[in-house]
């Protein structure tokens, strides 16, 4: 409902103020507004982050108006005390309606409870950080709710073991148990949970006289540290101050209660942790707020304490994280250099991994691409070498005809030289000269042989300066009785300045034979011009070229962009390997070959090498 | 000229004239040689020969086609090819053409001499 009327809002704000301040108004109309009486001093970090926990969980809903008073009970002490701290919240809250009253701490709802503000009467109090025991003590009226918090010297004694492996005396460090709020009660639990080991109890102690004794405390020793407000002296300061006191002087490990000791010379324990408390206390808050009766919500026990340990503690003492209680939040790590740095070094090591597989890749592609070229180029020796087998298949009845020639003469030339020798007037004159003959013969037949094992030769690649005129030379030497038998004119036009390439002799040689071959195939039984013509001759200086051109029909246009295909043959028992090798040759040489049919009829096939010569202006053409 | 005794040689390969002449002429033969058909066709008495041992592969033009001419000619002249080759078609191709006899090089002095011997009986 929203009141739009400026005069009629005025008349109930006179209304609510005319019923007065201890009239209560209906549970859902409490006024949101609390005020948050603290034991102590907001000076420690405790009260003041169990505060700000309660302030930030409050506010995250709707605005709540929050009062602080700082009771400072721990401090200051005593019935005048009190009167005139209850004197001073009856004048400065007479006229502030509260909807409810939080206590911090024990000693804050022992005196919200001693001294019933009038005003107060039917505000209803929430209550935390009070111990159990303590409240046990006191008969808590209706209107009455909150958490207690749980620190007990159990758990404290707890972390001692879990921190000082066989422990064998503990050492309780703290003001005189009567002044002390959080941990009072430790003073009757002490004896009760504390068996089988030596305590010793430096409770109320000076802090002089304290910083003399933790600094020389026997071995398996823990410190207990409770709280300290004061030298002794005259000085008084918060309990973290006097931890870090104590701390600087200590030669034992010390457990603490309270989260806010962590870090400052405790190395942790099952700690008393200020946000949860913050929390828990503005839960209720809101709950009653929203209506519900504070009478209705049971007391119950906080939760509120963790088990949080400080890091650089922890290795001072040499306690190893995997002793601790499971669950334990550990503080004040430094972070390893993977924790600071784990982008970059992630990043590094995929960066090094990825270029380390890209190497890896690349290596093995090139391992494996070397493999397959050693391996195309063996393929393609052996297949080079199995044309040649093919191709003295073709001209084997030449060989044989030159073979036999000789042969022929040899044996008539004997059986002549038999009959002389047997006729009684031997002339020994011509006798010499048929052995002559018979010598020159043999050895004409032995030529043929060799030059066929030259040609069947099943040799390494062998990269050599080869003279391209005396390749082309033994070629025809080869090749003349079979250009005979089919009655062709083998023709040489050969450069006179010897054009020298770069190549495997017998693998040149090969390209020559396939190409004069194949020319001689493309003469035809019905040709009348019967030549094939070789030719060598240097182009642009850098490169020499061998042509082989035929008196044939020449190569139909349909298939002249096939004839180096492998297969591809217009004869009737050919493999379709001579052309297709030649250009695998020429390429292995870093050559081209090519076909053009030429003008006057018949085909020439083309072979451009680099020349290795040395060129006419005494420079290496390459 | 002992006309009963005149044999022709032809062929390309001066070697086999030489050894060939040599035989003949061991054996009591008159010869007389030629290094191409063309040669023996301008050269060569035929009327006076016994008989012609013609190589079949001659440069120019071949023995089978001289052999032929020779074949169909009004004084016909007992051939005697002689060939280093030994393909099947030659020899099939010399004895269509007509002859006394095909030798394959090498032959022996006996197997030529036979075929002389034939030659001269076809006569």
């Amino acid at each position: 409902m929203t009141i739009a009327h400026p005069g009629l809002r005025a008349f109930l704000a006179f209304l609510i103020a005319s019923l007065g301040p201890g009239a209560l108004l209906a549970a859902d109309r409490l006024p949101r507004s609390i005020l948050v009486l603290n034991e102590s001093a907001m000076v420690g970090p405790f009260y003041s982050g169990a505060y700000q926990a309660l302030r930030s969980k409050l506010n995250a809903t709707s605005p709540i108006s929050i009062f602080l008073e700082q009771l400072e009970l721990e401090r200051f002490g005593g019935e005048r005390y009190e009167k005139i701290l209850k004197t001073y919240l009856e004048s400065k809250y007479g006229d502030q309606p509260l909807g409810v009253i939080v206590a911090f701490g024990s000693a804050a709802l022992d005196f919200v409870l001693r001294h019933r503000i009038a005003m107060w009467s039917g505000v209803p109090i929430v209550f935390v950080m009070v111990d159990e025991t303590y409240l046990q003590r006191l008969s808590i009226p209706s209107n009455v709710t909150g958490r207690t918090a749980r620190v007990k010297f159990r758990d404290l004694l707890s972390a001692a073991n879990f921190v000082v492996p066989n422990l064998e005396q503990i050492a309780i460090v703290g003001d005189r148990w009567e002044i002390q709020t959080a941990f009072r009660h430790f003073k009757d639990e002490i004896p009760v949970v504390v068996t089988g080991l030596e305590i010793i109890d430096l409770i109320g102690m000076p802090m002089r006289e304290l910083r003399k004794r933790v600094s020389v405390l026997p071995e398996r020793t823990a410190i207990v540290y409770t709280s300290i407000f004061s030298d002794g002296e005259g000085t008084s300061y918060p309990p973290v101050d006097a931890l870090g006191f104590v701390a600087q002087a200590a030669n034992r490990p010390i457990v603490v209660a309270a989260e806010t000791f962590v870090g400052l010379g405790g190395i942790g324990g099952y700690v008393l942790t200020p946000a949860p408390v913050g929390e828990e206390a503005a839960d209720l808050v809101l709950r009653i707020l929203n209506g519900e009766s504070a009478s209705a919500i049971p007391i119950a026990e906080g939760n509120v304490v963790r088990p949080i340990f400080d890091w650089r503690q922890m290795q001072q003492w040499g306690v190893s994280p995997s002793r601790l209680p499971p669950g334990s939040e550990i503080r004040f790590r430094e972070p390893t250099a993977w924790e600071r740095y784990r982008w970059q070094i992630t990043t590094t090591a995929a960066v090094i991994v990825l270029q380390t597989a890209l190497i890896t890749g690349l290596v093995y592609e090139r391992r494996r691409r070397r493999n397959a070229e050693v391996e195309t180029r063996q393929r393609m020796s052996e297949l080079a070498h199995m044309n040649r087998y093919a191709t003295a298949g073709e001209l084997s009845s030449s060989i044989a005809h030159e073979l036999n020639q000789p042969l022929g003469a040899i044996l008539s030339n004997a059986e002549t030289a038999e009959l002389l020798l047997n006729s009684p007037s031997a002339n020994l004159e011509e006798l010499k000269e048929i052995l002559a003959d018979i010598r020159r013969d043999d050895q004409r037949a032995n030529e043929v042989i060799l030059r066929l094992r030259r040609l069947l030769k099943k040799a390494a690649v062998d990269f050599r300066n080869v003279d391209l005129n005396d390749t082309v030379r033994e070629v025809l030497e080869f090749l003349e009785a079979h250009a005979t038998e089919h009655d062709i004119t083998l023709v040489k036009d050969l450069e006179p300045h010897g054009p020298r390439v770069k190549g495997d002799r017998i693998q040149l040689q090969q390209v020559i034979v396939n190409l004069v071959v194949n020319g001689m195939e493309a003469i035809g039984d019905s040709q009348q011009e019967r030549q094939v013509t070789i030719r060598t001759h240097f182009v642009d200086g850098a490169w020499v070229e061998l042509s082989v051109a035929d008196t044939g029909a020449g190569i139909p246009l349909d298939k002249i962009d096939h004839v180096f295909d492998p297969f591809f043959t217009t004869k009737e028992h050919g493999m379709g390997m001579g052309l297709s090798i030649a250009r695998t040759i020429v390429g292995a040489h870093s050559g081209r070959i090519w076909v053009e049919n030429q003008v006057g009829g018949g085909a020439k096939f083309r072979v451009k090498l680099p020349s290795t010569t040395a060129s006419q202006d005494g420079s290496i053409a390459h | 000229l002992n006309t009963q005794k005149l044999v022709f040689v032809v062929d390309d390969d001066p070697s086999i004239l030489r050894s060939a002449q040599r035989l003949l002429k061991a054996k009591g033969f008159q010869t007389q040689v030629f290094v191409s058909a063309e040669d023996f066709e301008q050269n060569a008495t035929i009327s006076y020969g016994m008989c012609l041992i013609l190589d079949v592969y001659l440069s120019g033009k071949s023995g089978i086609e001289s052999g032929r001419e020779l074949a169909m000619s009004q004084v016909p002249l007992p051939v005697i090819f002689i060939t280093g080759d030994d393909n099947e078609a030659t020899h099939s191709e010399a004895c269509s053409v007509g002859c006394v006899a095909f030798l394959m090089k090498p032959f022996t002095a006996k197997s030529l001499l036979d075929a002389i011997e034939k030659a001269n009986l076809h006569r």
